[in-house]
C-alpha cells in the first residue's frame, strides 16, 4: 500500500504533516477488501468444517443409509440435474418437478402479494377498516400454513389448486402485517409535506405512502416468499403427485436419504434464486430508484 | 409460589432427562421377557396383536409387551424405528423391509431387518366410483383415472403392479394417476368425486361400499388379481436382526403367542371377534362385520407365501429400481421362523 504522497509540488515545501501523507480513501478500500476476504475465508472454513463433520459422522458411525456423505450427495445432485440418475423413481424428470413447484409457489405468492399489499396499505391508513377487519385477520393469522392443507384438499381436491391455496395462506399474513406496520410507521410530517405539495387520495398513496412503506413491503415479500417455499414442500407432500415436495416424501418412503438431501439442496437453491430474482428486482425498482433509506 | 431460577433449571433438567431416556429405557428394558413392539395403529392389519393381548396369549408365554403404535400409512417409520433399535419387532406393511435392506445389500453389508412372520393375504381391494360400474379392466386401461393410495410405496400399489406385470408384462401405470391419501379419506373423496377409486385394504373398502361411495372392482382375496396375489402376505412381522440373534427364545415365544392368537381368531365366534377388531381399529362394529370376510389378520405365512411375495412384489420393485439386484430372498425372510417346508425357499433372486 502506497501511503506517502511524493508529488513534485510538495517535494520542496515544508515536511508534510502525518495526516497529509495518508491516503485515507485507499486505506478504507484496502481495509474493506481485507474484511471481505476475511469474511469469505471464514465462511469457507465454516462450510469446510461442516462438510468435514458431516463426512466423519457418516463414515465413523456407518450412517451411509441415513446420512450419505457430502460427496455422495453432491455427486447425486449432479447426476439428478444431468438426468443421469438410474433408476429415477419419481415420475417426471427433476426439472418438471421443480417447474411445478416454482409455478405453484409463484402463483400462491403472487396472489398473496396482490391481496396483502393493497389491503395492508388501506388498512394501515384507515383505522376504522383496520378495527373492522382486525379480529378476523388476527384469528386466522396464528393458524399454521400446514393446517390449511386438509381443508384445501377438501375444498379443491388433490392437485394444484389445493397446493396454491395453502401457499397463499402461508404467504399472505406476514406480508399484510409488514405492509400495515410500514404504513403506520410513516412519519406524519412526511404526509403533511405531501399534502402541502397537493398530494391527495390516490396520488398520496402512490407518491408518499407506498414509497415510504416500501422497505417494510420488501421485508414482508421476503418473509412471504420464504414461507411460500416452506409451504409448497409441505403441501406437495400431501396433496400432489408432482413437485419437489412429492420427490421429498417419495424418497423418504423409499429410504433414499441421498435423493431426499438432493431434493432439499435443489429446493434451497431454487428458493434462493427466486428470492434474488423476484424480491431483488422489486427492491431495485423501488427502494433504490426512490432512494428510500428507511421507513 | 415463586419459581426460583434453580427450581426452573431443575424442572427443565428433569424434563429433558425424562424425554431423552424414554426411548432408551424402553429398549433397555426390552430384553428377556420384554418386547418393544411397534404396530400400525389404528389398523385392522395389526389386529392379531390385539387378539393376542385380549386373549392373554402374551402372558401365557411369559412376555411383557411395550406397545409403540405407528400411524397407519407410516410403515417406513416403523422400519426406521426397528433400524434404530427403538423397536424389537414391528407389525406393518412389507415392502419397506426389502427397500431398507436393499440399501445394505447394495453395499455388501448385512441387512439389519428380517421378516419373521407375515399375514393378511388377499386384503388388497380396488374400489371404484359407481360411474365405472359395468366396465371391464381393459375398458379402464388408458383412461386418466385418479386412484388413491396410502403412500407412494403402498404395498397394495406394489401388489397391483405385480398383477399388471403378470397380466401385461409391464408394471407401468396404465395411464392412471396414483395419489397419496390417508385410508380414512378415501371413501369421502370418492363421494366428493375427487377420486375415481382407491387401492387399499379394510376398512376403507367396506366403508366405501356401505356408504355407497363405490363398488368393489377387484379384490386380491377373490382371485381378481391372479392366483399368486391371493396368497401374497400384505402384513409382515419384522424384527431387528441383531436383537433377534441375541433374543431367539423371546422371538420364539412371541411367535408362539401370535400362533395362539391365530387359533383364537379361528375359533372365536364372529360377533365376539368383531367386537375385538372394532375396538382395536376404532371402527363401528357394522363396518367390521361387513369387512369380516375380507379380513384375515392371522400371522401364518408359509415359505411358499414368502416366495409368492418375492416372485410378485419383490420382482416388481426390483424391476422398478426400488431395490437392488443384489438383494436376495434370504436378506428379507428368516425362513426358520416361517411355516411350511423350509427347503423350498428361494435361494436367490426371483
Amino acid at each position: 500500500m502506497k501511503l506517502v504522497k511524493t508529488s513534485p509540488a510538495t517535494r520542496d515545501a515544508a515536511p508534510p504533516r502525518w495526516a497529509d501523507t495518508v491516503d485515507f480513501a485507499q486505506y478504507a478500500r484496502v481495509k474493506k477488501r481485507r474484511r471481505a476476504t476475511k469474511g469469505v475465508v471464514l465462511g469457507l472454513l465454516g462450510v469446510i468444517a461442516m462438510l468435514a463433520v458431516w463426512e466423519l459422522a457418516s463414515r465413523v458411525y456407518d450412517l451411509e443409509v441415513l446420512l450419505p456423505t457430502p460427496f455422495t450427495v453432491i455427486g447425486n445432485v449432479i447426476k439428478t440435474l444431468s438426468l443421469r440418475q438410474d433408476p429415477w423413481l419419481y415420475g417426471p424428470n427433476i426439472y418438471r418437478h421443480l417447474w411445478a413447484s416454482l409455478l405453484r409457489t409463484i402463483t400462491g405468492f403472487g396472489l398473496a402479494a396482490a391481496i396483502a399489499i393493497p389491503l395492508g396499505l388501506l388498512l394501515g391508513r384507515i383505522a376504522a377498516l383496520r378495527e373492522f377487519f382486525g379480529p378476523v385477520i388476527n384469528i386466522l393469522y396464528p393458524i399454521p400454513g400446514i393446517a390449511w392443507v386438509p381443508l384445501a384438499i377438501l375444498w379443491f381436491g388433490l392437485g394444484d389448486k389445493a397446493v396454491v391455496f395453502s401457499v397463499f395462506m402461508a404467504a399472505v399474513f406476514p406480508l399484510y402485517f409488514n405492509v400495515v406496520a410500514g404504513v403506520r410507521l410513516i412519519s406524519p410530517s412526511l404526509v403533511d409535506a405531501g399534502r402541502c405539495y397537493g398530494a391527495r387520495g390516490p396520488m398520496m398513496f402512490l407518491k408518499v405512502i407506498l414509497p415510504a412503506a416500501t422497505p417494510h413491503v420488501i421485508v414482508g415479500l421476503r418473509i412471504a416468499l420464504g414461507n411460500a417455499w416452506r409451504m409448497i414442500v409441505a403441501a406437495e407432500m400431501f396433496a400432489s403427485s408432482t413437485g419437489i415436495g412429492f420427490v421429498l416424501i417419495q424418497s423418504r418412503y423409499l429410504f433414499r436419504a441421498v435423493d431426499l438431501m438432493t431434493a432439499m439442496i435443489l429446493v434451497s437453491v431454487v428458493g434462493y434464486g427466486t428470492e434474488k430474482v423476484i424480491v431483488g428486482t422489486i427492491e431495485r425498482w423501488t427502494i433504490e430508484r426512490w432512494e428510500v433509506k428507511s421507513a | 409460589m415463586e419459581l426460583t431460577r434453580r427450581a426452573a433449571i431443575a424442572i427443565l433438567g428433569q424434563g429433558i432427562l425424562a424425554v431423552s431416556t424414554d426411548w432408551g429405557l424402553t429398549t433397555a428394558r426390552a430384553s428377556g421377557n420384554t418386547v418393544a413392539l411397534g404396530m400400525l395403529s389404528p389398523n385392522l392389519v395389526s389386529s392379531i396383536h390385539y387378539i393376542a393381548k385380549k386373549t392373554g396369549a402374551y402372558e401365557r408365554h411369559g412376555l411383557t409387551i411395550i406397545e409403540r403404535p405407528i400411524p397407519s400409512g407410516e410403515s417406513s417409520a416403523g422400519i426406521e424405528e426397528l433400524l434404530r433399535g427403538h423397536l424389537n419387532i414391528f407389525i406393518g406393511a412389507g415392502a419397506e423391509v426389502a427397500r431398507m435392506n436393499s440399501n445394505y445389500a447394495a453395499g455388501n453389508n448385512t441387512p439389519p431387518i428380517i421378516v419373521i412372520q407375515g399375514g393378511t393375504p388377499g386384503a388388497t381391494s380396488l374400489v371404484l366410483r359407481h360411474e365405472w360400474e359395468g366396465k371391464s379392466f381393459d375398458d379402464l386401461k388408458g383412461r386418466p383415472l385418479k386412484i388413491a393410495v396410502s403412500s407412494p410405496s403402498s404395498i397394495h400399489l406394489s401388489l397391483f403392479r405385480g398383477y399388471l406385470r403378470e397380466r401385461y408384462g409391464t408394471s407401468a401405470n396404465l395411464g392412471w394417476q396414483f395419489l397419496n391419501m390417508e385410508g380414512g379419506d378415501m371413501a369421502p373423496m370418492l363421494t366428493a368425486k375427487q377420486m375415481d377409486g382407491f387401492l387399499h385394504s379394510e376398512p376403507a373398502t367396506s366403508s366405501a361400499i356401505s356408504s355407497g361411495a363405490g363398488f368393489l372392482f377387484m379384490n386380491a382375496g377373490r382371485g381378481d388379481m391372479g392366483a399368486k396375489a391371493k396368497m401374497v402376505p400384505i402384513t409382515f412381522t419384522s424384527a431387528n436382526r441383531s436383537w433377534l440373534t441375541s433374543n431367539k427364545d423371546t422371538a420364539d415365544r412371541f411367535l408362539a403367542a401370535l400362533s395362539d392368537a391365530n387359533m383364537a381368531f379361528t375359533k372365536m365366534p364372529k360377533p365376539q371377534m368383531v367386537n375385538i377388531l372394532a375396538e382395536w381399529a376404532r371402527l363401528p362394529n357394522a363396518i367390521v362385520s361387513l369387512a369380516y370376510d375380507r379380513i384375515d389378520p392371522r400371522m401364518a405365512m408359509t415359505v411358499e407365501g414368502a416366495q409368492a411375495w418375492w416372485d410378485l412384489i419383490g420382482r416388481v420393485i426390483r424391476e422398478r429400481g426400488e431395490i437392488s439386484a443384489k438383494l436376495q430372498f434370504k436378506d428379507v425372510f428368516a425362513t426358520d421362523y416361517l411355516l411350511g417346508d423350509k427347503s423350498s425357499s428361494s435361494k436367490g433372486a426371483a
